[in-house]
């Protein structure tokens, strides 16, 4: 034992010393236990890379560059989820860590808003992979931002820029970026907190320094309530490479400076929550799509939430839509719109005619097919899902898929129209289609003779389906359709006879 | 007028347990359909599949036809949705019914779809384990898989450092 007065005993400090030396020995020992143990579990079992793909679902970002939201609502839950997915990966077992920590790529996405401590360890973990990275800046303290914007090697690395900020911040931030622009940046999304002059409904004018850093290099761009200032640069900046752009909550005055801009291969333009268009600059937006795409670019109108815009050879423009994806020369319904004004409404709203695969993911009901007829008189794919819908799969063939009267003219359609089949049934069915794909739907004896009609009808007039593929069909049924189709059909067979009769 | 691939291919798993299956729903597995590019002659002999017995084989094939048909993921269009389609954890219905297993099912189908390369097969493996851990604390994770803790001081000095991170926000 020590003696009272604090001295101490040396016969004593060795036995300690070999005793901690044994506790460590054990301590070792016994993680050694509990690793051969964790080995034992089923998980172990798995390989590392496969493990890695697990931990990168667990991480939940889904890749897209994405604004942060212009209020910062909702930086303290990221920012807890962010905490939440580092200590399911790391925190569990030594293995699960060590991976986690070998696998750069899982910290390459870095929301500066993250604690200091996190984001200067992720800048680690990251090593060289690019970065993307992203800011709401809500005021405050921004050193973390600039131990980012500081180190040169660290602004190489971003491929993904996504900043939220005000006015006075972007100023800081350019000054900084200055010095080492970031000149490998593949995508930038650009909002402003509220605008330079404090007034939220205005946009702020943003240096137009911005885009060309990255000008050799950028593939998409997105603007939200913010614009660039051109003061004091000649000609018209070329974004060579621009592939998509969006702009956001933006009045007429805003997008003027497309005008400045020259991005021949973009291929799809967003124009969402844009204000309305006064009628006298509808022609300025029309000189300025023909200076893009062409002076053939322009032929229809059309009309969207209080903007003309008049586009019929436009490549791929494109629409944010409730509900609706987007689309580039595709187009998928997945709403139903069980209202047939609002559905003719939004047809009425786009420039359909080159439209060419139509994918239905909805229930719609047989006036809102007949519309689609109509409005998407080029159709040469369809897939679509009877399964969901209470229609029969024969009424469905009959209506949609027979055409019933070459001669006929094809008629306009009336609003009285809409909720009556029967009237719409004159209408043409998708004469132009090539290819059918009914997914997972059974096909009963009734809908199968009336399908079998309609390929036959269509080879006979020389407009033969080329591409056929169905899902629960019989193999008799199969040997009785494929004479008629003038290309492949792919099939799934039923797995049990019991569900279906194969008699033609 | 092309006529469906009918052509019956069968294979034998480690337990002996042999199976004869349609080609088109062998060769969504890239191992096998690689294997019968390079076979040029017909032959009557199972292919053997060292790694995989016949329970996993057969929910193997179960996903394999239901999906049958559909487009393989090729190199191009991997490359393109590499980051949207790793990242989410998104299942579609019949999947997650397929998938809903006990854990060692589940562990053998993802290492059975990893070792005949099915892509989407792995893929609905690891989202669906992914989905088993999300929201759960390291704890409750390690009693989900009958694992311990094994952090070395260190380590433990660490953790406790990063979880403060969390805790002073």
């Amino acid at each position: 034992m020590d003696s009272f007065d604090g001295t101490p005993n040396p016969t004593i400090e060795q036995e300690r010393a070999e005793l901690d030396a044994k506790i460590h020995e054990l301590e070792i020992a016994l993680i050694a236990l509990k690793r051969r143990r964790n080995y034992l579990s089923s998980i172990s079992k798995i390989p590392s890379d496969v493990l890695r793909q697990i931990f990168k679902s667990v991480t939940g970002y889904d890749g897209k560059v994405q604004l942060l939201g212009l209020d910062g609502r909702g930086v303290e839950k990221e920012n807890r989820l962010e905490m939440a997915w580092i200590r399911t990966i790391t925190h569990v077992c030594s293995a699960w860590r060590d991976l986690a920590l070998d696998s750069p790529s899982l910290w390459t996405r870095i929301r500066i808003n993250s604690r200091h401590e996190i984001v200067l360890e992720m800048l680690e973990r990251s090593r060289s992979l690019p970065l993307t990275i992203s800011l709401m800046y809500l005021g405050g303290d921004l050193r973390t931002l600039e131990s980012v914007l500081l180190e040169q090697s660290h602004i190489q690395r971003i491929k993904h820029l996504e900043l939220g900020l005000a006015y006075h911040c972007y100023q800081w931030v350019l000054e900084k970026l200055d010095s080492s622009p970031p000149i490998n940046l593949e995508s930038c999304s650009l909002s402003t907190t509220a605008g330079g002059t404090g007034n939220i409904f205005s946009s702020t004018m943003l240096p137009v320094r911005l885009l060309q850093y990255s000008s050799d290099t950028l593939c998409h761009l997105q603007v939200s309530r913010c614009t660039f200032d051109f003061r004091g640069v000649d000609g018209i900046l070329s974004l060579p490479h621009l592939r998509t752009l969006v702009l956001n909550g933006l009045v007429w005055e805003d997008i003027a400076f497309l005008d400045r801009l020259s991005f021949p291969h973009t291929c799809m333009v967003t124009l969402d929550g844009c204000g309305t268009l006064p009628q006298e600059k509808s022609d300025d937006l029309k000189r300025a799509i023909q200076r893009i795409w062409g002076p053939g670019a322009v032929e229809t109108e059309h009309y969207f939430r209080g903007f003309t815009i008049n586009i019929s050879r436009t490549p791929y423009f494109s629409f944010a839509i409730d509900d609706t994806e987007d689309f580039v020369g595709d187009l998928v319904i997945r709403h139903p719109y069980t209202d047939p004004h609002s559905f003719r409404a939004w047809f009425n709203a786009f420039p359909l005619g080159y439209i060419q695969t139509l994918r239905i993911e909805a229930s719609l009901p047989l006036a809102h097919w007949k519309l689609l007829v109509h409005y998407c008189p080029n159709i040469i794919s369809l897939s679509f899902n009877l399964k969901v819908d209470k229609l029969k799969t024969a009424t469905w063939f009959k209506s949609v898929f027979y055409i019933h009267d070459l001669s006929k003219p094809t008629r306009s359609l009336q609003d009285s129209d809409e909720g009556d089949p029967d009237v719409l049934l004159d209408q043409r069915a998708f004469l132009k289609l090539e290819r059918l794909e009914v997914i997972d739907t059974q096909l009963d004896r009734s809908a199968q003779n009336v399908l079998l009609d309609c390929v036959k009808q269509r080879l006979e007039l020389g407009i033969p389906i080329q591409h056929l593929m169905l899902q629960r069909i019989t193999a008799g049924f199969l040997e009785a359709l494929t004479p008629y189709v003038d290309g492949e059909v792919v099939y799934h067979s039923l797995d049990d006879g019991s569900a279906a009769d194969n008699g033609i | 007028m092309a006529a469906p691939a009918t052509q019956q291919i069968k294979i034998r798993c480690n337990d002996e347990k042999e199976f004869t299956v349609d080609r088109d729903v062998l060769e969504r597995s890239v191992l096998i359909k690689n294997m019968l590019e390079d076979v040029t002659e017909q032959q009557d002999a199972p292919i053997p599949l060292p790694n995989v017995s016949g329970p996993v084989m057969a929910k193997v094939l179960e996903y394999c036809t239901h999906h049958r048909g559909e487009p393989l993921p090729s190199a191009d269009t991997e490359q393109s949705q590499d980051e949207t389609r790793k990242r989410t954890t998104d299942i579609s219905e019949w999947d997650q019914k397929f998938i809903t297993v006990d854990q060692e099912m589940l562990f053998e189908i993802i290492l059975a779809a990893n070792y005949l390369d099915i892509k989407s097969l792995l893929d609905v493996g690891c989202k669906t384990v992914a989905n088993m851990i999300k929201g759960k604390t390291p704890e409750e994770i390690r009693k989900l898989f009958n694992i311990v803790n094994d952090f070395t001081p260190e380590e433990e000095a660490q953790i406790k450092k990063e979880n403060e991170w969390a805790e002073d926000r």
